[in-house]
């Protein structure tokens, strides 16, 4: 090929577009906080591991030993307590974390994370966590939010939104035990075994209580918001009240960095079950025999990284069950037509 | 040296938390990641962008295992295409169906096209879009800072003279590098022709069922 014709072939291609400016910072800010986070976490283990050695070696008193666990193996003499290791299940976008004693933030990358008392998370503009704390407590930090872990029971919601799943039915013996207290400048909020949000910001803390039952507090009194509730409180006390259904779109982003459970195979009905409580629906059968196969079919591959409702949808293909949404508050599972019509009810 | 000798080390480097690195890698490989998700999302460019993301977020994650066996641009360019694939599954979202040209067999019937002598009569907007992400491809492709100087030459118009003002660098050197570049794009469209040449008319029979 010669010359004229390459020239004849880039000048019909034109020039290559440039992405834009935006999107470029955008991924650049997010790429090199999750990269600065995998490397620090590398450190931390090349150091931890480091300990123990040296602790082998010269056999160090235990105490010395738990202390630098604790710390992460961040190589000071701070003794802050370490309240739980919880899970970063799900990021979107730029999340940052800055423990007690660390001088900046750096990016939040998913796996464990230590928490101590005082460490700090923040999610920037568009983006999101979805955290685990034990085994079914769920965070999930909305964009432009900044918290902080003061103790096991208590979160400072400095600005933004947090979600809170207790993993606590509402009527179980559980709710009898402390649920978390989270404190704003506005005022506080107790779960009491539920799934709630929080927000603040613009002079107001607002509530909005999915399922069971949330205590707001603020300038000496207090109120109680129910599930589908949703409270504004001013900085001045005044209280607004109004109603939103638990399969509200408000909850979408809630539903986006929604845990999945975790496990190579799956039942119908704990898919069923985790679908509906992540989306607010209830869960309804076409007729009795649909229902009773629902234990006994079981998925196979996990759906995690799925949204629960895409979730439903790739699984159930699998099997000879479909779905339909009734109302947007319904899910009606029954048996996939062979004709191609929708299941009835 | 070879370039996956150069491409190893700079991989090293980042996995031991080299800045430069690492920015002079993103700033790279950034805009050419960016408009292969594009062409492969429908232009979707929030889609694109979250890709691209991903696919950074996972490289970094894995560059100790870059074996430096392809270059690493093409490393990326496999990690994207997982990302995207991954996507579209979780979307539940059937298939791409533009055309993706640089994965795509159809490219001979692409080519012949393009390549021919003479242009018998006004491309239409399908074949404009196919040539322009074809020739894209290419170049996103080439080494160095090869495609930037095809397109400064071609597209542009700019001298030999402006190109080494570019370059920082001398008349001499620039037109040697134009040559290497302008024989670097040859090559790449050659060994796709090659790569394409299925049975002409099968590939020209699918060409004409293609979107």
């Amino acid at each position: 090929m010669d010359e004229t014709r390459i020239s004849r072939l880039l000048k019909e291609a034109g020039r290559r577009e440039a992405p834009p400016e935006a999107a470029r910072e955008r991924v650049f800010d997010a790429v090199q906080a999750h990269w600065q986070s995998g490397l620090q976490t590398r450190r931390r283990e090349r150091q931890r591991r480091w300990t123990f050695a040296a602790a082998a070696a010269v056999t160090v008193v235990a105490v010395t030993t738990s202390v630098g666990l604790w710390r992460g193996g961040a190589g000071n003499d701070s003794l802050a307590v370490a309240l739980y290791t919880a899970t970063a299940d799900r990021i979107v976008g730029t999340v940052a974390v800055r423990g007690p004693d660390d001088e900046g933030w750096r990016g939040l990358a998913s796996g464990d994370v230590d928490v101590l008392q005082g460490t700090e998370i923040r999610t920037s503009r568009g983006s999101g966590l979805g955290l685990l704390l034990g085994e079914s407590q769920s965070l999930r930090l909305g964009p432009d939010t900044e918290v902080r872990f003061d103790d096991s029971l208590r979160l400072a919601l400095r600005t933004g939104t947090i979600y809170v799943d207790s993993g606590r039915h509402k009527d179980s013996d559980s709710r009898q035990s402390p649920g978390l207290l989270i404190t704003t400048p506005i005022g506080t909020a107790r779960e009491i075994g539920t799934q709630f949000e929080t927000h603040v910001g613009d002079g107001e803390m607002r509530i909005r209580v999915r399922e069971g039952v949330v205590e707001a507090q603020a300038e000496q009194r207090i109120w109680t918001a129910q599930a589908q509730d949703q409270i504004r409180i001013g900085v001045d006390g005044s209280l607004e009240r109004d109603t939103v259904e638990p399969s509200s779109p408000v909850w979408r982003w809630v539903e986006d960095l929604a845990p999945a459970p975790y496990a190579d195979e799956i039942t119908l009905s704990a898919l069923l079950e985790w679908v509906g409580r992540e989306t607010g629906r209830s869960i309804h059968f076409a007729r009795p025999e649909v229902e009773s196969r629902m234990h006994t079919t079981v998925l196979h591959g996990s759906p995690h990284r799925f949204s629960p409702m895409e979730a439903l949808s790739v699984m159930l293909r699998t099997t000879d069950f479909e779905y339909t949404v009734a109302g947007d508050r319904e899910i009606l599972v029954d048996r996939r037509r062979m004709d191609g019509t929708r299941p009835g009810p | 040296m070879t370039n996956t000798h150069i491409d190893k080390a700079t991989a090293k480097r980042i996995a031991r938390g080299d800045d430069a690195a690492f920015r002079s890698v993103f700033d790279d490989f950034f805009p050419r990641l960016y408009r292969y998700a594009m062409a492969h999302l429908d232009g979707n460019r929030e889609a694109a962008e979250e890709a691209v993301q991903q696919t950074f977020c996972k490289a970094v994650e894995r560059l100790d295992t870059y074996r430096g066996e392809a270059p690493l641009y093409a490393w990326f360019v496999r990690i994207c295409r997982n990302v995207i694939t991954d996507q579209y599954r979780s979307r539940a979202r059937q298939a791409a169906r533009t055309l993706a040209v640089e994965d795509h067999a159809h490219i001979t019937a692409v080519l012949d096209a393009l390549t021919a002598p003479a242009v018998e009569g006004p491309m239409n907007q399908a074949q404009a879009r196919d040539l322009r992400r074809l020739v894209q491809a290419i170049l996103d492709r080439l080494p160095g800072r090869y495609a930037d100087i095809l397109e400064w030459k071609y597209v542009e118009g700019l001298s030999v003279k402006e190109i080494s003002a570019r370059l920082d660098t001398g008349p001499k050197a620039a037109e040697s590098l134009l040559t290497r570049a302008r024989q670097a794009f040859r090559d790449a469209l050659e060994a796709l022709s090659r790569a394409g040449s299925a049975p002409a008319d099968e590939l020209r029979k699918d060409w004409v069922k293609s979107p």
